[in-house]
């Protein structure tokens, strides 16, 4: 591949190293090994479950419930922990195989609109974990120290776990049948059936395997801060979408990459950490995560008209 | 008068129109004759508005005009039916014909439904349609919405009207009715451009035909009694082409059913249909779009839920809840007659579409795919098909039509299925590739030993191809013909006199 098609093949990395620039020219202590280390410490957790989301956004779906799952997922890692440290990292992830599979059974049973019934069980979820544990717990053992302490060439374990998830996806993505069938059903639901392709179960699998992305965060979160809180995973669902349309993956389905989410959800933390260090109000982040989904979306959908509109040769 | 001069018009990397010179004159059939990807659509469309030509010029009566949008286009009375049927089903039949004009029949935002049933009387009796104005267009027949579609463009007071493939859904005599109409707008002076793939009535009703070839024009010609079927396919192809020859007799396995059904009914769609199946053979199934075959093959395959009946493969009765299971357990393919909508991942490349029948066979036990299998078997289909591509990795909305019909058609010959249904293969299909998907669904019968189900609805291709044909009317089998494999080839006339028998 030529230099130039590399390039415009890769817009949103391209994007990335931009506005790391611009930060890193704009903004003081903006280019030192702490702020760097931060920026891969904060994008561990939510990042997981970005990526974890756009997996579901790939096959044609998507997810809101990923934040209220998480709170929950945070709260019950911490109980968990009062009776064994062990099951503090196991029952969130069976309880999130249960989670995922219920969204992905209202889904395909009923043929219901994943966005209204993860609108739904966002707000069951929401509730479950306050009525759980009202209120903020502190983490007991020191099992949870171990694992945010634990650091290799002085970059924490958690953040390798982010990256392995994202590589893992990424062949699950590109290199099994599930993950092609993914693509196919993303972009067309009618001709992935009859090519003989079982999309209810692919889209199922698509939001257990979100759902247990969101609980590996919610653990990697808790033992971070050292407290589970019941509503932690407020708005995450909100930058979790930002990150991945950032990122390049369409929101009618069918294209992206773990990968591509990778570079989103960098892409949104830089940004954020700019205007961090640069002193602008809390405030403004909302309105800037709110602008960039709107600029990302747009751009998605300016893409789409493109590729519409050109009838693809002599095939009109 | 409608005069095109110079008309080009560049989509990227092709050019679909080039320098392109036709005058449509009042009160004659102007036929739009060519290949699929000849260029025939993009012209209409550049006629018609949706299109904005890169180059020439469009003069209406003398005026030169330049379209910005189909509403342009209809406020100089051009008329435009679509290929596809276009109605709102859940309105009324008034609602349908003054959708283009609802301004001349309002006062103060109300519509005066008065005058616009008296109006759309006028046009439902111009085009012999027995409904009345208020009734709902839903229930109707597919001919009656296509006449429907046409009073609609009249109603524009259109003085040039351009009929896509009108008569791909009719019946004969639906589409003889509609020659008779056709008839009196070219004595009321009326401009009226056709387009049709079928070259029988291309003959019958044009006075001129323009053929188009790769977006050029080719030549325009009279259309006196001395033009040949066999002239034009050969302007449209540029060499000649043997149409519809006799293909031979299959080895049928008369013993061997590999499928038999029994009673297989859909509600609102088919009912209580029954037939068996060999090896070796292929099975016709003749009948009109809407008479309830393509249900029944996606009720066959799991697509649809089935209200009663049973199925038995190889003697043993099988329960096929889904597409995958026709697939990966039974063996059975499906070709779908709506390429770009349920055959193909049009933005996908081939590779995507050709491999996904095979995934389940070769993935490893960690269910990864592996690359070189996959391409390996793409890049044999593409061979054997000769599949114009530059390579398995285009994406097949690049392709031509009949390539993609080809590659739709590949998908299913890599899946190594036992039993294949190809729904309306060559729809939409230029000559050449017709005749190419004509020798592939053949060789799968008789050389590979395969069944096969052929459902068209186009008759040359069936009696052509199928050796034993049931006929299909309003969702039932309302006859068979057999003994068309019994060494004493049939002529097109006597087959297609019995299965007229059975329609009418």
């Amino acid at each position: 591949m030529r230099p130039l098609q590399f390039i415009r093949s890769q817009t949103q990395l391209v994007i990335l190293v931009v506005v790391f620039l611009i930060c890193a020219a704009v903004v003081p202590e903006f280019l030192n090994e702490r702020t760097v280390l931060n920026i891969l410490k904060t994008v561990a957790t939510s990042g997981i479950v970005a990526i974890g989301l756009s997996v579901v956004v790939i096959g044609g779906n998507l997810d809101l419930s990923v934040g209220s799952v998480f709170s929950l997922m945070c709260v019950v890692s911490v109980k968990m922990q009062n009776t064994s440290p062990w099951l503090g990292l196991i029952v969130p992830i069976v309880l999130a195989v249960g989670v995922g599979a219920l969204n992905g059974f209202l889904v395909t049973r009923f043929r219901l609109n994943s966005i209204i019934v993860t609108l739904g069980t966002m707000s069951v979820w929401a509730g479950a974990a306050l009525l759980y544990s009202p209120t903020i717990m502190t983490v007991p053992g020191t099992f949870y120290e171990k694992i945010s302490n634990s650091a290799f060439l002085g970059i924490p374990t958690y953040v390798y776990v982010f990256f392995a998830a994202a590589i893992v996806l990424q062949v699950v993505l590109f290199k099994t049948k599930f993950g092609r069938s993914l693509f196919f059903q993303g972009v067309n639901p009618e001709a992935a059936e009859i090519a003989g392709i079982n999309k209810n179960r692919s889209t199922i699998l698509s939001m257990v395997i979100c759902s247990i992305c969101v609980a590996i965060g919610a653990i990697l979160q808790t033992s971070r801060v050292g407290s589970g809180y019941p509503i932690s995973g407020v708005g995450l669902e909100f930058s979790a979408l930002t990150a991945v349309l950032l990122g390049g993956v369409s929101i009618a389905g069918g294209k992206g990459s773990a990968l591509r989410t990778v570079i989103g959800v960098l892409m949104l933390q830089v940004i954020l950490t700019g205007m961090i260090l640069m002193d602008i109000k809390h405030d403004w982040q909302s309105i800037v995560k709110g602008a960039l989904i709107l600029v990302a979306l747009t751009l998605d959908a300016w893409q789409q008209r493109a590729a519409a509109r050109n009838p693809g040769g002599l095939a009109a | 008068m409608l005069e095109l001069k110079n008309i080009s018009k560049e989509f990227p990397g092709v050019k679909a129109l080039q320098d392109v010179s036709v005058t449509f004159h009042n009160g004659e059939v102007h036929t739009l004759l060519g290949e699929n990807g000849a260029g025939k659509s993009t012209l209409i469309k550049v006629i018609s508005g949706d299109y904005q030509p890169d180059g020439g010029e469009i003069r209406v009566d003398g005026g030169l005009v330049r379209f910005r949008n189909s509403r342009e286009a209809i406020d100089h009375n051009i008329g435009y039916v679509h290929q596809e049927v276009q109605v709102i089903p859940e309105s009324t039949v008034a609602e349908n014909i003054i959708l283009d004009q609802l301004k001349n029949f309002a006062s103060r935002g109300f519509i005066n439904w008065d005058k616009a049933n008296a109006f759309t009387q006028q046009y439902l009796d111009m085009v012999e349609l027995e409904v009345k104005p208020t009734d709902v267009v839903r229930k109707m027949t597919v001919a009656q919405k296509k006449l429907i579609q046409i009073a609609r463009a009249l109603a524009l007071d259109a003085s040039i009207i351009m009929l896509d493939e009108p008569t791909a859904s009719l019946t004969e005599s639906e589409a003889e009715n509609l020659f008779k109409i056709i008839g009196r707008l070219k004595e009321s002076g009326t401009v009226v451009i056709f387009v049709s793939h079928k070259l029988e009535e291309v003959l019958k009703i044009s006075d001129r035909i323009s053929v188009l070839r790769d977006g050029e024009l080719v030549g325009t010609i009279e259309n006196n009694n001395n033009v040949k079927k066999s002239d034009l396919v050969t302007m449209m192809v540029g060499r000649e082409i043997v149409l519809d020859k006799f293909m031979g007799f299959l080895d049928v396995k008369k013993d061997e059913v590999v499928m038999e059904v029994q009673g297989y009914t859909l509600e609102n769609n088919f009912e209580d249909i029954s037939f068996r199946l060999h090896r070796g053979e292929i099975l016709g199934f003749y009948g009109l779009v809407g008479s309830g075959r393509t249900e029944l093959a996606k009720t066959i395959l799991g697509v649809f839920r089935k209200d009663a009946g049973s199925i038995y493969i190889e003697g043993k009765e099988a329960h096929i809840p889904h597409m995958r299971t026709a697939l990966e357990k039974y063996k059975i393919g499906y070709v779908s007659e709506n390429r770009k909508e349920e055959g193909l991942i049009l933005i996908a490349d081939l590779q995507d579409n050709i491999g996904v029948t095979v995934w389940h066979r070769i993935a490893s036990k960690l269910r990864l795919i592996p690359q070189k299998p996959e391409q390996d078997i793409c890049r044999e289909m593409v061979d054997k098909l000769a599949i114009k591509t530059t390579g398995i990795r285009q994406t097949v909305n690049h392709l031509s039509g009949g390539n993609q019909q080809k590659v739709s058609m590949a998908k299913w010959l890599a899946a190594q299925c036992d039993i294949l249904i190809v729904d309306e293969p060559t729809v939409g299909v230029d000559v050449g590739a017709k005749e190419y998907i004509h020798q592939i669904v053949w060789d799968m019968a008789k050389k590979e030993n395969k069944a096969v189900i052929l459902i068209s609805s186009d008759m040359p291709e069936l009696i052509k191809l199928a050796r034993r044909i049931c006929v299909f009317r309003e969702g039932r089998i309302v006859g068979e013909i057999d003994g068309l494999n019994d060494g004493v080839e049939k002529t097109y006339a006597e087959v297609s006199a019995v299965i007229g028998q059975y329609l009418a």
